[in-house]
């Protein structure tokens, strides 16, 4: 009843599709970090210009599809600025964007429950503000809210699942084609399935390995 | 060396400090004492300026610190605070959390700062733990730690908020044993305690406070033993000296 021999010629591809969902991943992860690592700076900082600007920023991309974000930025930017964005570039951005909002959340959750006492403690000692957040608040801040981004990496993983919608060639999109081709759909996704499953235990093993690692002071 | 003048300080529309004047002198252990709540705190804490006063002044050497333009920084570094609950810095060890701030804002080479730190570490009797996590010392160690960390910043006051009084009973008297040897070290001192045969026995000054008012000052053994004004006999009466 399965024939998932039928697969044999496509597997050079589902690798090469593996890989752009890894890359596409690793890639878009970073962004969200980079940006929410400055939108979290922001919105605990008290200027009056950038922190409702970031509480927009923030608003917006949380309160649209991730989907409707993809399509607005591959489809609207060549309208807008005559640039031909890529497919993969569209992705990534608009998955860095998206996760820099749900990660900057994360981080000022664990800014914000990092015990007042340790702030104070730099304070006296006339550690420069900027100083000490970089030093001591945010390691402890990123430690506590840890399990929160590793989540947010495998909901990053898994969601790029959604650039094959715009031509992208990854694990869910080489499950297409391939059912297209052989109609062999149950082969095709639930391969996909696997892979992806495989993909985020990896990352589930890599997340509570990283999380062993920074609790030596406790 | 600093002349605290005419402070006041509001929480909201609550008044914690009141008119508060007082002068510390280079060298000299001045304990504030008080019930909880009038303000012995918020005062120390003035002198930092963990909390900023709305009215008064406070001079370090003549210099008012709360005039605009003090970098807040300076006059920190030169006031370094040792805390009820030691607030070490929980990511770093013992050695880091010592030498940090001399690193960081002395500019003190690694060498160096450590060089420095193992000094006052091994006067607080802390030298064997220097690669422990905070998480790992007892409540009185820690103390220990936050006095050295304090100290390595080489500041010319040293404030102490109340640094006994969350620890375990076995434990104040380690803590007390240091302070008493800084004392000797001829180190200027602003202590608030609810330890009072410590106060007594190592000030120079007792502020007595309530209700956000500084009610009565003087030399230790005569406040203790017959303290002037009706509410610090009340407050004497109603605790073990």
């Amino acid at each position: 009843m399965f024939k998932f021999s039928v697969l044999t010629p496509y597997l050079p591809l589902l690798s090469s599709a593996v890989w752009v969902t890894i890359k596409f991943t690793i890639i878009s992860t970073f962004l969200g970090f980079i940006g929410g690592f400055i939108l979290a700076l922001i919105s605990i900082s008290k200027n009056k210009l950038l922190v409702p600007l970031a509480k927009f920023y923030i608003s917006v991309f949380r309160g649209t599809p991730l989907l409707v974000q993809l399509m607005l930025i591959y489809f609207a930017t060549p309208q807008l600025t005559g640039y031909t964005i890529s497919a993969l570039e569209a992705g990534v951005l608009s998955f860095g964007l998206n996760s820099a909002a749900y990660i900057s959340e994360a981080l000022r959750g664990g800014i914000l429950s990092v015990d007042k006492g340790q702030w104070e403690a730099a304070m006296s000692l006339g550690v420069p503000k900027h100083r000490f957040i970089m030093d001591i608040i945010l390691p402890q801040a990123i430690k506590n809210v840890l399990p929160a981004l590793i989540n947010e990496s495998i909901a990053l993983l898994k969601d790029s699942s959604l650039v094959s919608v715009i031509g992208v060639a990854d694990t869910l999109r080489w499950a297409d084609l391939i059912q297209a081709k052989t109609f062999r759909a149950f082969e095709a996704f639930i391969v996909a399935a696997a892979v992806y499953y495989a993909m985020v235990m990896f990352l589930t093993f890599i997340g509570s390995y990283v999380e062993k690692k920074v609790r030596v002071s406790d | 060396m600093i002349e605290v003048t005419h402070l006041s300080k509001h929480f909201g529309n609550l008044e914690v400090l009141k008119d508060i004047n007082l002068s510390i002198e280079k060298g000299h252990v001045v304990t504030i004492i008080g019930p909880s709540g009038s303000g012995k705190s918020t005062l120390l804490r003035c002198l930092n300026l963990l909390e900023r006063p709305d009215g008064g002044s406070i001079t370090y050497d003549g210099k008012n610190i709360l005039e605009p333009g003090v970098k807040i920084e300076d006059i920190r570094k030169r006031a370094c605070m040792v805390f009820q609950h030691f607030n070490l810095f929980k990511n770093m060890t013992v050695l880091q959390n010592v030498t940090y701030a001399p690193k960081v804002v002395n500019h003190l080479s690694a060498e160096e700062a450590e060089k420095d730190a193992m000094v006052y570490l091994k006067k607080v009797g802390m030298a064997e733990k220097i690669n422990e996590y905070p998480s790992r010392l007892s409540g009185g160690q820690k103390q220990r730690v936050a006095i050295a960390r304090a100290m390595a910043m080489h500041p010319e006051v040293l404030l102490l908020d109340e640094p006994t009084s969350a620890l375990d009973p076995e434990m104040v008297k380690e803590v007390l044993d240091v302070i008493r040897d800084l004392t000797k070290m001829g180190i200027t001192m602003v202590l608030v305690t609810h330890e009072m045969g410590f106060a007594r026995e190592v000030s120079d000054t007792i502020h007595f406070m309530d209700e956000g008012y500084l009610i009565e000052s003087g030399n230790p053994k005569e406040f203790f033993a017959s303290p002037k004004t009706e509410r610090a006999r009340r407050f004497l009466a109603h605790i073990l000296v």
